[in-house]
């Protein structure tokens, strides 16, 4: 409105004002033009007739006069002068009064004034009244009329435009500056009032459209400049990832390089026989052997960090003894630890829980990992493992002190950033990939808990993991004090050395090497072992053949692994068959199991991986074997046992049993008795389990397992039972099969 | 007092003048008027800036300064010569064809008061159209 007022007062100056005053004003002046135009000839015309019809009326006063005059007594002489003033001036009434008589002549005008006037006439005296009619001062008054007329009419109509101007056209103009004037200063949510049904409303209504239309625009505008943001911040962080990607290959090319140089270098040398002694000869393939392993280890935590980033990474809950895991990583850490002559120190700070419900392997692993920094990290001084029990939150702290070279807080942020260590250098002088923090730090999180760490650069560092214990008072126990035996680690991965092993098995293998490999391996246990190139070779021989185990590679020209192990299964093959494969993610190992396979071995095949798969299904002929590797299946049992079902059996189980018996000492048998006897539930319970499940061929296997291992300890009667399952599990007679699980159940209940 | 409420008294004066002229027969009261006009527009002692400058100290009548324009006109305002010409305006039908021109002052008190009401004065638009201040 300022804008408007400071317009209009302007309007001396220019013609930049109100719209609603400019036509006020044009209208006003045509008006007031026009009504003079058109009253001033009409003025004209009404005092040309004024004067004539004056000029008349003066004639008929004086014609009266003449007439009337010697009636009313006036001599010649008197009319006469009295016709000299009325012509001398404009008189169109005479009144004379004298004391005989009052005369009147002439016609009274409402415009006239009285001229009072004594005349004596003739020694009387007479008062004449002479009105006078003056047409000047009529026409004066008419034009006084008529100005006065015009300017109060355009006057009052110039305010009743103004005001009429004001409502229809300025106050709907002022509410569209009002509305533009808001829109240019951002708000962007006003609109105006569309109702109108004039141009003013089409206007509004067209004004709110085109806010709307811009409103819209904006935002696509601020949506397309978001969107437009992200995809730089993802180009920015993709190539910040590429960037750490091309470092981490670099780096990744050097660790594997360097291992490859060890292994092909000391490889050449003893393939060109250039070793100088035997001893020379074993320290390199001493060194082959520990690069080879260097970089299986390299290899697998590339694929766990390739699964932490796609989070694909799983943990497997199951009840373990944490002890257990902790012994036999420090078991794995001595040799490590001793070579750095620094010391390895175990610590449990009871009470701690007998068994945690987590994964056991990924827990050692992140141990593993944590105290393989700290020892390498190391020079001097001790690596302190501390275990202990947050009762209150349920959690397991495992805390790992050393006395290495520290971090300082900018190295300590980017610790368990993948491809990166606290420092660049530190990779040249210590070594590693930085990739194990960052795995285990996911594996930690995996497991419902977490890794802090405190350091102090060059004094040492704290990792500090917490993982849930799952503690359950009605199920599980604390531990308060610890033995000397209970320190003792299970000798899981302890050489196979002096058995002997018999039994027939199938190798369905299209690469010669591994072949040969396998073959040489297996051979040097006394089993005798056939091969294959193919699937469908392996097929044919499978059927044919009696074969106690097969070993299968998936990838395999003309029928690969899954095809052949599916038309194996549909033959109805019910023997054990192993996978052997190169993919190390488990997800593939669960579908290996749904398809059809025993087990599943992952390549580099390991040697006592495959010994300790392959005596479970085999008869192992050595009685001196640990106490591990007894309790396993005795597929050959079958073959050593002359028998059917129905007790045709010629040499007992308790046979057996004796037999073996006077090989051990008593004590040893005893213990082991004890022990199948304690597994036997989790035997019965899995081939219910697999009856549940329709998995026939997992039911034959531990149904196996239960003949050998009862029929090796003289349970004479369990032996039975398992063979008499067995033969109706072959005939599809699950219902007997199910009554035969019951009596299992009621033998070692009793 | 900005010069447009001086035209709206001045066209309501001027009206007031002719009818006093009419009615009492009379030139008098036109010849006052036109005098005070003509003083205003020789001596420029108008009555709008003495009383602004009564009330506000100073001059607030806006006139704008053409300091690059030096022509003669320019210097001149344009209210002074508006002033001349109403008083000629109203005293010319009292000399020249009275009987023709008498409803010129009647136009020029009606056109005096509307440029008073709407703030536009044809006349001043023109001289200042025509170069003037």
């Amino acid at each position: 409105m300022d804008s408007i007022k400071n317009a209009s007062q302007n309007l001396a100056r220019s013609w930049n004002g109100s719209i609603a005053i400019k036509i006020t004003a044009v209208t006003i002046w045509t008006i007031v033009v026009l009504s003079f135009s058109f009253t001033v000839p009409f003025m004209s015309t009404f005092e040309e007739s004024s004067k004539k019809a004056y000029t008349w009326q003066q004639y008929q006063l004086i014609e009266m006069l003449k007439e009337s005059s010697e009636e009313k007594g006036l001599n010649k002489q008197q009319t006469k002068r009295i016709e000299t003033l009325v012509n001398s001036s404009d008189i169109l009434f005479v009144k004379i009064i004298s004391k005989f008589d009052n005369l009147e002549f002439g016609t009274k005008s409402a415009n006239s004034y009285i001229l009072q006037s004594n005349v004596l006439i003739d020694s009387n005296k007479y008062d004449i009244y002479l009105e006078f009619t003056s047409l000047k001062r009529a026409a004066l008054l008419e034009r006084v009329k008529v100005g006065s007329s015009i300017v109060v009419f355009s006057v009052l109509f110039s305010l009743f435009l103004f005001w009429l101007n004001n409502k229809i056209i300025q106050k709907p103009f002022e509410s569209i500056i009002d509305f533009t004037q808001k829109v240019s200063k951002g708000s962007a949510d006003i609109r105006l009032d569309a109702d109108r049904g004039d141009e003013f409303g089409l206007v509004s209504k067209f004004l709110n459209e085109m806010l709307d239309t811009i409103n819209e625009n904006q935002q696509a505008l601020k949506i397309a400049n978001e969107e437009l943001k992200e995809e730089i911040y993802h180009r920015d962080e993709a190539l910040a990832a590429s960037q750490q990607k091309s470092s981490f290959l670099a780096n990744m090319s050097h660790e594997i390089r360097t291992p490859l140089t060890s292994i092909i270098g000391y490889s050449e040398r003893i393939r060109f026989d250039k070793a100088k002694s035997r001893d020379e000869e074993k320290h390199m393939l001493d060194i082959v052997l520990q690069n080879g392993n260097h970089l299986l280890h390299l290899i697998n935590d590339i694929l766990d960090l390739s699964k932490v980033e796609a989070n694909m990474l799983e943990i497997e809950k199951s009840y373990f003894s944490i002890i257990k895991v902790v012994e036999h990583a420090r078991r794995l850490l001595n040799e490590r630890a001793a070579e750095k002559n620094i010391q390895l120190e175990v610590n449990y700070n009871l009470p701690i829980p007998e068994n945690i419900n987590n994964d056991a392997i990924r827990t050692k692993q992140v141990i593993l990992n944590l105290a393989s920094n700290a020892i390498q990290f190391t020079e001097y001084g001790k690596v302190i493992i501390d275990i202990s029990y947050e009762k209150q939150n349920d959690m397991l702290v495992i805390a790992i002190k050393d006395s290495g070279i520290g971090m300082s807080e900018d190295e300590l942020e980017k610790l368990f950033k993948p491809f990166s260590q606290a420092d660049v250098s530190i990779s040249r002088r210590f070594g590693g990939t930085g990739l194990g923090l960052t795995i285990s730090k996911r594996l930690v999180e995996l497991m419902h808990g977490g890794i802090t760490v405190q350091s102090v650069k060059g004094i040492g560092s704290c990792f500090t993991c917490k993982i849930k214990a799952g503690f359950i008072e009605s199920e599980n126990t604390l531990i308060t004090e610890l033995n000397e035996s209970d320190l003792v680690a299970p000798e899981y991965e302890q050489p196979v050395e002096g058995i002997s092993l018999k039994g027939r098995v199938l190798l369905v293998e299209d690469t010669y090497e591994i072949r040969a490999l396998v073959k040489a391996y297996i051979e040097d246990y006394g089993i005798h072992i056939d091969t294959a190139e193919n699937g469908k070779e392996g097929l044919e021989l499978a059927l044919n053949n009696n074969y106690d185990l097969v070993l299968m590679d998936i990838q395999m020209p003309v029928m690969n692994g899954k095809q052949a192990i599916v038309e194996l299964r549909k033959h109805n093959y019910i023997k054990p068959v192993i996978a052997l494969t190169a993919d190390a993610l488990r997800e593939h190992a669960t579908e290996f199991s749904d398809i059809g396979f025993t087990e599943t071995l992952t390549k580099p095949i390991i040697i006592n991986d495959l010994i300790s798969c392959i005596q479970k299904y085999v008869s192992i002929v050595n009685p001196t074997a640990q106490e591990y590797n007894i309790i396993s299946t005795t597929a050959s049992f079958e073959h050593d046992v002359q028998g059917t079902v129905g007790g045709e059996v010629e040499t007992t189980a308790t046979d057996v049993c004796n037999e073996i018996g006077e090989l051990l000492e008593d004590d040893l048998l005893y213990n082991l008795k004890i022990k199948y006897l304690k597994q036997l539930p989790d035997y019965v319970n899995n081939l219910k389990q697999s009856i549940d499940n329709n998995e026939l061929h997992k039911a034959h296997d531990i149904l196996h397992q239960l003949k050998g291992i009862s029929g090796s300890l003289g349970y004479q009667k369990l032996t039975d039972i398992a063979v008499v399952a067995s033969e109706c599990l072959n005939k599809g007679q699950l219902d007997e099969v199910n009554n035969q699980i019951i009596l299992m159940e009621t033998f070692y209940l009793s | 007092m900005s010069e447009r409420h001086f035209r709206l008294i001045m066209g309501a004066a001027l009206w007031l003048v002719l009818i006093s002229s009419a009615y009492y027969e009379t030139m008098y009261p036109i010849f006052a008027f036109a005098g005070f006009l003509l003083f205003e527009g020789i001596t420029n002692l108008r009555l709008t800036k003495i009383i602004n400058k009564i009330r506000y100290g100073k001059s607030t009548i806006h006139q704008e300064e053409s300091s690059c324009n030096t022509k003669w006109l320019n210097k001149i305002e344009s209210e002074r010569v508006l002033r001349f010409i109403v008083s000629g305006l109203v005293l010319l039908p009292s000399y020249v064809m009275p009987d023709i021109i008498w409803f010129v002052p009647w136009f020029i008190a009606s056109m005096l008061i509307l440029a008073g009401i709407t703030n536009i004065c044809p006349m001043v638009m023109f001289l200042k159209w025509s170069g003037l201040r």
